[in-house]
């Protein structure tokens, strides 16, 4: 029993037991109440649900990037089998970027717009390798090359406003995947974006998370996205999950009223 | 960027015209009877031939906008007359007094500085702690207090009382506490627009994803924080210089500094109209060059100015 959990814990790259958050604003209402899940090595697991429920939340509290007024409780946290319990900042900065990271929703709101791109990388780099700024660029448009851009080299002197949505957004997810983290947290990586370059998006955090092994928490309220790339899905309603299980049976299946009504919204 | 700073140049001429003809006019009309001053400079109580004499002698009987004319030629060859009081040329006098109005303005610009944002960020930092709530009530008073009064306390207190300071003014004074009344109100407004330029901008996506990527608490404030937060200051601060500089004239009067404001002061109670002139000139000059420095200075930070 205990080689079997020990094998499990091998392949979870997420695993949170009853979190708890409660916003610092005077509201009494948890935003996040007992939410429970896990993801898989290699695997991409979907958090749906409708705007408000929580899920950035989660994700927020996963980083630890809420606020200090905010209070947030967990019975478990383990991110690459880090157990996070009352950790510095010199903790987190090893965690973050390093074990886990994020892209967000807005990718033009995500990069600083006084700092080229190429700057923005590679300080990302420098953050968690010992490299000189010449191998650190290198990496950078190297990666950059793997994400498609054919003109790596500009893109790296370019400012964000210089660029298009879903070039920031490829950018932010180049900066993301830099030090091979073992969770990628994309929450609601293509909702900012054009129909066209959405599919683009999803294909390459598809691709990603199958070449480098990488777990993937995509957070959306997009079914058809779901459909489309998710292997186990979650279903959040008011801060609590009330449905999870892989994809087919949430699709074939459904067993929460919830889960039905969203499924219908899209047929 | 030169094509930036061209454009921006060229952009101030217009300005400076428009300010010339308002000075000017301005001046001549709201002075009284220029000729009577000039004349009762030469002669003792003038009659109307002679006030007459003077007029004509001092091209003051041709209309206003050959005087503006002549005026203006005269400047554009750094001449702006001479003083009704003392007939010394206005810019000579201009260029003894204004040295000890920078230096007054610049140290106060740096107090202000000095203060306003290290509280300003630790404010924004630390909401509600005890250092945000004496932030928050220091800026409160500085800015329902008047200059002045501070002034005339710091003046009664370091030099009636203490004697730190000569109360009577002169060399021996130095610049620190007239420049400390000059910023002192100042600091609270700056204080307040630092603590919101910084809450802002550390609720940007780009500050939670520079946290996201992991790199240390200094970069992440210091880099992203501060360079993004410092732009309203940047402006904030080119306007109150300039502020200073052309509203020095009051605290230049409590601690008796030989600076451009009290000069200027002085000729508009003698009714010296080429040193208003002049002032007014100077000022306009000063606030121009001034906004085009912090033109030139945002651009350089934000490179999305310069692409506007």
């Amino acid at each position: 029993m205990l080689l079997e959990e020990s094998c499990m814990n091998d392949k979870e790259v997420l695993k949170i037991e009853n979190l708890f958050v409660h916003f610092g604003t005077g509201s009494k209402k948890e935003a996040v109440n007992g939410v429970s899940l896990t993801v898989q090595k290699g695997k991409i697991t979907a958090l749906i649900g409708e705007s408000g429920c929580g899920k950035t939340t989660v994700a927020l509290a996963v980083m630890g990037l809420l606020g200090k007024q905010d209070e947030v409780k967990w019975s478990k946290l383990e991110i690459c089998q880090n157990m996070i319990q009352n950790i510095s900042f010199r903790k987190w900065q090893f965690i973050r970027g390093n074990k886990v990271s994020m892209i967000f929703q807005d990718p033009l709101d995500s990069l600083d717009p006084l700092f080229t791109v190429g700057n923005q990388i590679i300080e990302g780099i420098r953050s968690h390798q010992k490299v000189s700024k010449k191998q650190a660029y290198n990496l950078a448009v190297k990666q950059l090359k793997n994400l498609q851009f054919e003109d790596a080299e500009r893109i790296m002197k370019c400012y964000p406003f210089e660029l298009s949505g879903g070039m920031c957004q490829r950018v932010m997810i180049a900066i993301a995947i830099l030090a091979r983290p073992g969770l990628l947290i994309a929450d609601e990586p293509t909702t900012a974006l054009d129909v066209t370059v959405q599919a683009e998006i999803l294909k390459q955090i598809y691709q990603m998370s199958r070449n480098y092994n990488m777990g993937v928490l995509f957070i959306t309220h997009d079914l058809g996205v779901v459909a489309e790339i998710a292997d186990n899905v979650y279903i959040m309603h008011n801060g609590k999950i009330i449905e999870d299980g892989n994809v087919e049976k949430i699709f074939n299946h459904p067993v929460q009223n919830y889960t039905k009504a969203l499924l219908e919204s899209i047929l | 960027m030169f094509q930036f700073i061209f454009k921006r140049i060229v952009q101030l001429i217009p300005i400076l015209f428009i300010v010339s003809i308002i000075t000017f006019s301005l001046s001549s009309f709201s002075a009284g009877d220029a000729a009577r001053v000039l004349a009762e400079r030469e002669y003792i109580r003038p009659n109307t031939k002679e006030i007459e004499l003077v007029r004509v002698k001092y091209g003051l009987d041709k209309p206003l906008p050959v005087q503006y004319c002549n005026w203006l030629k005269k400047v554009f060859k750094g001449d702006f007359g001479n003083s009704y009081k003392n007939n010394k040329p206005v810019l000579g006098e201009m260029i003894y007094y204004f040295p000890n109005t920078v230096k007054l303005s610049l140290g106060a610009i740096i107090i202000v500085i000095c203060i306003s944002i290290p509280v300003g960020i630790i404010s924004a930092l630390k909401p509600n702690s005890i250092f945000d709530y004496v932030g928050r009530f220091f800026s409160f008073f500085s800015a329902s207090v008047p200059s002045f009064w501070v002034g005339l306390i710091l003046l009664y207190v370091l030099g009636a009382k203490l004697k730190f300071i000569s109360v009577l003014g002169g060399r021996n004074q130095g610049i620190l506490i007239p420049a400390f009344t000059m910023a002192f109100g100042m600091c609270g407004a700056n204080i307040r627009l630092m603590k919101a330029s910084i809450t802002e901008v550390l609720n940007k996506g780009y500050m939670q994803a520079a946290k996201a990527k992991g790199i240390s608490c200094i970069r992440l404030y210091c880099k992203h924080g501060l360079k993004n937060a410092i732009l309203p200051i940047l402006t904030k601060t080119g306007i109150m210089f300039s502020g200073f500089l052309c509203g020095a004239s009051i605290i230049e009067s409590i601690f008796s500094i030989s600076g451009i404001g009290k000069y200027a002061l002085d000729a508009v109670i003698t009714k010296d109209v080429p040193v208003i002139q002049g002032y007014v000139m100077l000022m306009a000059v000063i606030v121009v060059v001034i906004n085009l420095a912090v033109d030139i200075l945002y651009s350089l930070i934000d490179p999305r100015i310069k692409v506007q």
